[in-house]
């Protein structure tokens, strides 16, 4: 499952050890089956993830834009054995429903020995996590969002997510590669672009086709990025993506960068 | 053998045993793998079925389901049913929920693996 797959990146950024690992995945991965299982009655529909590192605490945030909790609380004795290991797992949980945007299922993790990769004030913390990179409700059905902070964890699991997509989404091997130098190149040049301390990550995959949108970035940068600049990663985004759409969020200056990737065969 | 992105089920059939050796991660998009190998004539019909789980990587709640369904038909066929110990985090699931309490657990070198 993709969020195993970031919570590993994540897990060799902050120093979890193994057995903090095995909890955090399973914990997570409890509350992702639900929004799978209960939130759209069958149908895909967006899930969310927010990721954020302390020292010594993870939070982790599962969220869809369907019915999940209550659903799953009145459905099955299965989504009632995923929320009991929840709780078992994590040192908090709180199950909220968000009223006009979904469910969500907040987690804090104790892991004494977890550092994170950038310091993260508390007031950062507080601050709201950044705008989707969709408008909330349009992500296409099956769309993931992640979003990290401190934004460096983001560095830690995009190459794992990318390379995890794209064999799903059943690219052939040298594809795949391509995608990894694409990861590599954006981990090397983003960063300087990224605006506060959040950042966010939308997939959205098809069969031979995905999609990357990375926001909020400093206004002005994603054009820069995609350009044939110094600092831009033009020659090379051009050569390995399909397209390349940079767009305005909502009434701030703040860009997304959207980036998408097919396997032609 | 079957495959399902990352579960590997290999089966073997001996002296009326069923062994179903898991590799890799049961989860939601794997469980049915599982499920519809319990339920193939070959193993329904043996006197025992064993589940090794020793290359089990991860398991999670839909992935502990087939294996309670597992045992619960064995009971109600007669068929004597064991685990061997999975990973960490698959002992630590089938601790935390009690499942392990129920179900025989041998050891990794155990001659009904043979």
């Amino acid at each position: 499952m993709l969020v195993r797959q970031m919570l590993a990146g994540v897990a060799e950024a902050v120093e979890l050890d193994a057995n903090e690992l095995n909890d955090i995945s399973t914990a997570v991965t409890e509350a992702c089956n639900n929004v799978v299982l209960h939130a759209y009655a069958g149908a895909e529909g967006p899930l969310e993830v927010e990721l954020y590192a302390l020292p010594g605490t993870v939070e982790v945030v599962v969220r869809d834009h369907g019915g999940g909790i209550p659903a799953a609380g009145a459905a099955s004795e299965q989504a009632g054995i995923g929320l009991s290991v929840i709780q078992t797992l994590a040192e908090r949980s709180d199950f909220r429903v968000v009223k006009d945007i979904g469910t969500e299922v907040w987690m804090t993790f104790g892991a004494p020995q977890a550092r994170a990769p950038a310091p993260l004030s508390d007031d950062e913390l507080k601050q709201p996590a950044p705008v989707a990179s969709q408008p909330a409700g349009s992500e296409p059905a099956g769309a993931i969002e992640i979003t990290v902070a401190p934004a460096p964890l983001a560095w830690a699991i995009l190459p794992r997510l990318l390379s995890a997509l794209a064999a799903r989404a059943h690219f052939r091997t040298d594809r795949i590669a391509d995608i990894q130098l694409v990861a590599d190149a954006l981990t090397a040049q983003v960063p300087a672009s990224i605006r506060g301390s959040h950042l966010s990550i939308g997939i959205s995959v098809e069969p031979r086709d995905l999609e990357l949108r990375i926001a909020p970035l400093l206004a002005g940068h994603a054009k820069d990025l995609i350009v044939d600049s110094a600092g831009g990663l033009g020659p090379l985004i051009g050569k390995l993506t399909t397209s390349q759409r940079v767009a305005t969020l909502g009434s701030s200056d703040d860009e997304m960068l959207a980036l998408r990737l097919h396997d032609r065969r | 053998m079957a495959v399902q992105d990352q579960l590997l089920i290999g089966v073997r059939l001996y002296k009326g045993r069923a062994v179903l050796s898991l590799r890799g991660e049961l989860d939601l998009a794997s469980a049915p793998l599982l499920q519809s190998e319990i339920e193939s004539s070959d193993v329904a019909s043996a006197s025992m079925l064993v589940l090794d789980l020793q290359e089990l990587k991860f398991i999670d709640s839909t992935g502990l389901r087939v294996l309670l369904t597992a045992y619960e038909s064995a009971q109600e066929r007669g068929q004597e049913f064991a685990v061997t110990q999975g990973s960490p985090q698959v002992q630590r699931l089938l601790s935390i929920t009690g499942v392990g309490e129920h179900l025989r657990i041998i050891a990794p070198g155990d001659e009904l693996l043979v």
